[in-house]
C-alpha cells in the first residue's frame, strides 16, 4: 500500500511538469543552503568601495549597501528562511496533530474546548497576533518559530480532527477499544499512521505559509534581527535603496515566490496521490 | 406503427486516468409511440448511462464512441448542441432517481417550472404561471398557487418528485425517461408515484422508458422489458415473455430473487452470488460468466451472440432457453 | 429567525468581554511598567511610588482590569507613551483613512473574484481556467510587500506617475485629485493582494456547484450551460460569499497594515506598526481590543447576513 502510494507519487511528479520543476528547484535551494556551510569567506565582509553594485561577473547578484556580496547574502538568507519555515511547520504540525487527534478521539468537552480555541485563534488577524506576541517574548529565531507555529496549527487540527472522527467509527479501532487497548496506544499505532498522508500534505502548505509569514515579519522589522538576514529582512533593506539598487528588491522576492509556489505545487501532488477522488473526478454509470 | 426512437449499436466509453473503459456496448432497441418499455438491471449495469447517452448529458469524461439514436427518423447524436437542447425537456423528458437533490435549493418551485415552460413554449409570464399551476394540480399538489412560491426544502421527497414530473410533462413530451423514479422514496410514496406515472402515461399517451432494478415494478406497468447486465442488453422481450418464459440465466436468477421476496418465503432468499463486473475488468467472454450457474468453457472465452425467439424475444447467451431447461 | 439573531447577539457580548480580558492580560504580563508613562527622570522613588498608588497600579489585577474596562466603555482610551496624544482622537482621524483605502480595494477584489471565479470554474480545465488558476496560484505566493515594492519602483521611481508616500500633498488636503493620485498605487496593490484567495474560493465552489445533481437535471430540461451558470449556479456560489463579506469587517481596521506601512498611508496600520516598534503599549492594547471586537462583530454580521439571504434558514425557524 505504502509502496503503491510512493509509486503514484513518482508517476505524478514525472507526469506533471510544474511539480517536477518545483521538486528540482527545492532540492537545489536546500542543497545550496547546506553547501554554503563549507564556504570559508566572511558573508558579512564589508567593502565600502563597491557599494550597491549592479549584478556583474564578479558579484552575480551585485552587492548591497555595505558592499557585501548579495549572492552570498541571499544564500544565507534563504538558509534562515527555510530553517524557520521548516521548524515552524514542525511546531504547527505537532500542535495541530495533537489538538486534532485529542479533539476527535475524546470528543465531548475536550473537543469543544479545542475547537473553540482554534476558532478564536483563526479569527483574530494573524498580523495582530504575531506582532503582539513578538512584543512579549525575546526576539530571535526561536521565538519567530514559536510565534508562527502557535498561530498556524488550526487548519491542521481541523483536518486531523475530521479524519480521526471517521477513523474512530472503523471496526478495527472500535475493536481495539473493546479489548481494552489504551487510548494512547490506539492513537499511536492506529490513528497517527492513518492520518499521516493528511499531515504530509498539510506540512507542505504549512512550510509555504511559514516562509511567507516569516518574510512579512522580518520585512516589518519584528522577525529576524540584523546581522542575521532572511529573504524578508533583505527586502526590508532593499526598500531603503529601492531607487538605486532595484536588483536587491527583485531577487529575494522572486525566490520567495518560487519557493512558496514549489511547496504549494508539491502539496497539490501529495493531495492528488493521497485522495485520488479530488482530481480524477467520479465515475458514474 | 412507426418507431418513435431507435437505438443502434450504441457504445459509450469512459476515460479514467488515461485508460479507456467501455461502459455500454452493442445497445440496440426501439420504442414505439405510447408504449412503456422497462429497463431492468442491477446498479452499474449501464442502464442509466444508456439513457444519459441518449439525452446527451454524459459526464465530461464519458463519450459516445459509436452508434445512432434515431428519434422520429433523425439521428439526434449528430445534431448541434443548440438543437439538442430544443429536444431536451420538450420532446424527450427525463426524471431522476433522487428528487431531494434534483432541484436548486435556492430557487422556488415556481421558478423551476416557469423556466422550463417559457424556454420551450414561449408565452408570456402569465401563460407560464398558469401552466405551472395547471401542471402542479395535475400531479396532485394541493394549494398549487401557494405551494409553488415555496422552496424545494419545504417539500417532502414524494412531493418533489411530483414537482419534477410536472416539470417533465409541462411541455408534453413524446418520450419520458424515468430513471428509477421511486428508488429513493419510501414504500407508500413509491406506490403513489408509480400510480401517478401510470395515470399520466395513459392520459397523455406518451412513450415511456421506465428504468428500475425491480422486476416487480415492470410487470405492473410495462409492455416490453429489456434486461441489462455489464453494459450489454442480456434479454429483450414482451412483459409476459420475460416474466413467464425467461430465456437468459441472468433473468431467471433475477426473477427467482424477486419472486422469493414477493412471496415472503421463510427459506433462504435466492440471491445471485458475486458482483457485476467492474469496468476495469477486461472480459473475453460473456459478462455474466462468473456468476452464471450454467457457465462453461465457451462462456469464458467467447463473446456470445444473440439468440432470437418468436416475437422479437432475444437473449445474449451461448445457449438457447430450451437447452437451459434441460440442465 | 429574529429569535436566532437575538440569541446570536447575546452570545457575542460575553465573547467581547473575553477578548478585552485577554488583551488586558497580555499587556499586563508584558515587560512594561505603566508608571513609566507618567514619571520624569527627576522624580524621587517616593514620588514615583505615590504616583503609582494614585494611578491604581498597586491594585490587584482584577481591580485594575475593572477600572480599565470602565474607562474603555466611557471612551477614555488613554494616551500614547511616546507622543502623549489622546489615542481616541488619533484613531478618529486614522480609521477613516484606512477605510478609504481598504473598502474600495476589498470591494473591487470581491466583485472581480466573483466574475473571474465563475468564469474559471464553469470552464474547468479549459485554457481560460488554467490561466486564471495558474495566475492565482502564483498570486497567492507573492508577498504583498514585495508587490508594493515593485509597484513603487516601476510607477513611482521610474515613470514617476504616482507619489511614493502619504495620502495627500501638504497644502492640498482638500484636493480630491491629489488624493486619487496618492490612492492609486496602494489601492491596486491591496486589491491584487486580496484577489487570488478570493478567486480560488469562488472557482472551487463553482466547480463543486457544477457537480450538483440539479445542474444535470437542468441540462436534461434543455437549459444551456450559460443559463445554468447565470440562473442557478451563480446564485448558489454567491450565497456563501455573503459570509466572507461579514468576516471581512475587521479588515476595515487591520486589513492593510503592511501596505499602509510601505506607502506611509496615514491609517491605523502605520500607527500600529509605529506603536509596536516604539513599544507604545496603550496604543497596541487599544487596537488589539478594537480588532478583537470587530472580529466578533464580523462573525455576527456574517451569520445574520447568511440568515437573511438563505431561504433554507429564512423560513425554517
Amino acid at each position: 500500500m505504502k509502496k503503491g502510494k510512493f509509486k503514484n507519487f513518482r508517476k505524478e511528479i514525472l507526469h506533471n511538469k510544474g511539480a517536477f520543476f518545483s521538486l528540482v528547484f527545492l532540492i537545489l535551494i536546500i542543497f545550496t543552503s547546506i553547501l554554503i556551510g563549507f564556504y570559508d569567506g566572511d558573508p558579512d565582509a564589508i567593502n565600502i568601495s563597491n557599494m550597491l553594485a549592479k549584478p556583474s561577473a564578479q558579484h552575480w547578484f551585485g552587492t548591497d549597501e555595505l558592499g557585501r556580496d548579495y549572492l552570498i547574502r541571499i544564500i544565507y538568507g534563504g538558509r534562515v528562511s527555510l530553517t524557520v519555515g521548516v521548524l515552524a511547520m514542525l511546531t504547527s504540525i505537532i500542535i495541530g496533530t495533537t489538538a486534532g487527534i485529542s479533539a476527535g478521539y475524546f470528543g465531548g468537552n475536550i473537543d469543544s474546548f479545542i475547537m473553540r480555541l482554534s476558532d478564536i485563534f483563526s479569527a483574530v488577524p494573524w498580523i495582530i497576533m504575531v506582532t503582539v506576541v513578538s512584543l512579549l517574548i525575546k526576539k530571535g529565531i526561536f521565538s519567530i518559530v514559536l510565534v508562527i507555529g502557535m498561530f498556524s496549527w488550526m487548519e491542521i487540527a481541523r483536518l486531523v480532527r475530521a479524519e480521526t472522527l471517521t477513523l474512530k467509527q472503523r471496526d478495527y479501532i472500535q475493536y481495539a477499544d473493546f479489548i481494552g487497548t489504551s487510548p494512547w496506544e490506539i492513537m499511536r499505532s492506529h490513528i497517527v499512521p492513518s492520518v499521516l498522508p493528511t499531515i504530509i500534505t498539510a506540512a507542505t502548505t504549512a512550510v509555504a505559509d511559514a516562509i511567507m509569514t516569516e518574510s512579512a515579519m522580518s520585512f516589518l522589522g519584528i522577525g529576524v534581527q540584523a546581522p542575521m538576514a532572511s529573504w524578508g529582512s533583505l527586502l526590508q533593506n532593499a526598500q531603503a535603496n529601492l531607487d538605486n539598487a532595484f536588483h536587491m528588491a527583485v531577487i529575494p522576492g522572486v525566490l520567495i515566490i518560487l519557493t512558496i509556489c514549489s511547496f504549494n505545487n508539491l502539496g497539490n501532488v501529495f493531495r492528488a496521490v493521497a485522495e485520488p477522488g479530488s482530481r480524477a473526478g467520479e465515475s458514474n454509470g | 406503427m412507426d418507431k418513435l426512437m431507435e437505438v443502434n449499436n450504441l457504445k459509450t466509453i469512459f476515460r479514467l486516468n488515461g485508460k479507456v473503459l467501455t461502459a455500454i456496448q452493442d445497445i440496440n432497441f426501439e420504442i414505439y409511440p405510447g408504449e412503456v418499455l422497462g429497463v431492468v438491471g442491477e446498479s452499474g449495469s449501464g442502464k442509466s448511462l444508456t439513457m444519459k447517452s441518449i439525452m446527451g448529458i454524459l459526464p465530461e469524461n464519458a463519450m459516445i464512441e459509436k452508434g445512432k439514436v434515431l428519434y422520429k427518423g433523425v439521428n439526434i447524436l449528430n445534431l448541434k448542441e443548440r438543437e439538442k437542447r430544443k429536444l431536451r425537456g420538450k420532446e424527450i423528458s427525463m426524471i431522476f432517481q433522487d428528487p431531494m437533490t434534483a432541484l436548486n435549493p435556492l430557487r422556488t418551485v415556481e421558478y423551476h417550472l416557469k423556466e422550463v415552460i417559457s424556454r420551450h413554449q414561449g408565452g408570456g409570464k402569465l401563460y407560464s404561471r398558469e401552466k405551472a399551476i395547471e401542471m402542479l394540480k395535475k400531479v396532485g399538489i394541493r394549494n398549487a398557487e401557494e405551494r409553488m412560491k415555496q422552496y424545494p426544502h419545504e417539500f417532502s421527497g414524494g412531493m418533489r418528485q411530483r414537482v419534477l414530473i410536472a416539470m417533465a410533462l409541462s411541455c408534453e413530451p413524446s418520450l419520458l425517461i424515468a430513471d428509477e423514479p421511486v428508488t429513493a422514496l419510501d414504500v407508500t410514496t413509491q406506490v403513489q408515484i408509480l400510480n401517478l406515472l401510470k395515470k399520466l402515461q395513459t392520459e397523455h399517451q406518451m412513450a415511456t422508458i421506465l428504468i428500475t432494478h425491480d422486476l416487480g415494478v415492470t410487470s405492473d406497468m410495462c409492455t416490453r422489458v429489456i434486461i441489462m447486465y455489464g453494459g450489454h442488453i442480456m434479454e429483450e422481450g414482451t412483459k409476459n415473455q420475460i416474466i413467464f418464459h425467461p430465456n437468459h440465466p441472468y433473468t431467471r436468477a433475477l426473477l427467482r430473487s424477486s419472486m422469493d421476496r414477493e412471496k415472503g418465503v421463510a427459506k433462504r432468499l435466492y440471491t445471485i452470488e458475486g458482483y457485476p463486473p467492474s469496468l476495469y475488468e477486461h472480459l473475453q467472454g460473456c459478462p455474466f460468466e462468473k456468476r452464471c450457474r450454467f457457465a462453461s468453457e465457451k462462456c469464458r472465452n467467447e463473446v456470445p451472440e444473440y439468440q432470437y425467439y418468436e416475437d422479437g424475444h432475444r437473449t445474449l447467451c451461448h445457449f438457447r432457453g430450451e437447452k437451459l431447461d434441460e440442465r | 429567525m429574529l429569535k436566532y439573531i437575538i440569541k446570536r447577539i447575546l452570545t457575542a457580548i460575553p465573547l467581547i468581554f473575553v477578548i478585552t480580558f485577554i488583551c488586558f492580560f497580555l499587556i499586563y504580563i508584558a515587560p512594561y511598567d505603566a508608571v513609566d508613562a507618567m514619571v520624569s527622570p527627576k522624580m524621587t522613588k517616593q514620588e514615583i511610588e505615590a504616583k503609582k498608588e494614585q494611578a491604581g497600579l498597586n491594585d490587584p489585577f482584577y481591580v485594575q482590569y475593572g477600572k480599565w474596562l470602565n474607562n474603555l466603555c466611557h471612551g477614555e482610551w488613554g494616551y500614547s507613551l511616546t507622543s502623549g496624544t489622546n489615542i481616541r482622537q488619533d484613531l478618529k482621524t486614522r480609521i477613516p483613512n484606512t477605510i478609504k483605502l481598504v473598502l474600495p480595494s476589498y470591494f473591487t477584489a470581491f466583485f472581480l473574484s466573483i466574475i473571474l471565479g465563475l468564469i474559471a470554474g464553469s470552464n474547468q480545465n479549459r485554457r481560460i481556467d488554467r490561466i486564471i488558476d495558474a495566475v492565482s496560484s502564483v498570486g497567492i505566493a507573492v508577498p504583498t510587500f514585495w508587490l508594493a515594492l515593485m509597484t513603487m519602483y516601476v510607477f513611482g521611481y521610474r515613470f514617476k506617475m504616482f507619489p511614493l508616500m502619504g495620502m495627500q500633498t501638504i497644502g492640498k488636503e482638500k484636493s480630491f485629485i491629489d488624493f486619487m493620485h496618492h490612492f492609486v498605487m496602494p489601492y491596486v496593490v491591496l486589491t491584487i493582494g486580496f484577489l487570488p484567495e478570493l478567486v480560488r474560493y469562488v472557482r472551487s465552489s463553482t466547480i463543486s456547484e457544477f457537480k450538483e445533481d440539479y445542474v444535470l437535471i437542468q441540462k436534461s430540461f434543455g437549459s444551456s450551460k450559460a443559463k445554468i451558470l447565470l440562473n442557478h449556479v451563480s446564485k448558489n456560489v454567491m450565497l456563501p460569499m455573503v459570509t466572507k463579506l461579514g468576516m471581512a469587517l475587521p479588515m476595515l481596521v487591520t486589513g492593510a497594515i503592511i501596505t499602509e506601512t510601505i506607502f506611509a498611508w496615514p491609517g491605523v496600520g502605520t500607527y500600529y506598526m509605529k506603536a509596536i516598534r516604539t513599544l507604545d503599549y496603550p496604543i497596541v492594547m487599544n487596537i488589539l481590543v478594537l480588532s478583537g471586537t470587530l472580529v466578533i462583530l464580523g462573525n455576527l454580521l456574517a451569520d445574520v447576513l447568511y440568515c437573511l439571504v438563505d431561504p433554507r434558514i429564512r423560513i425554517t425557524e
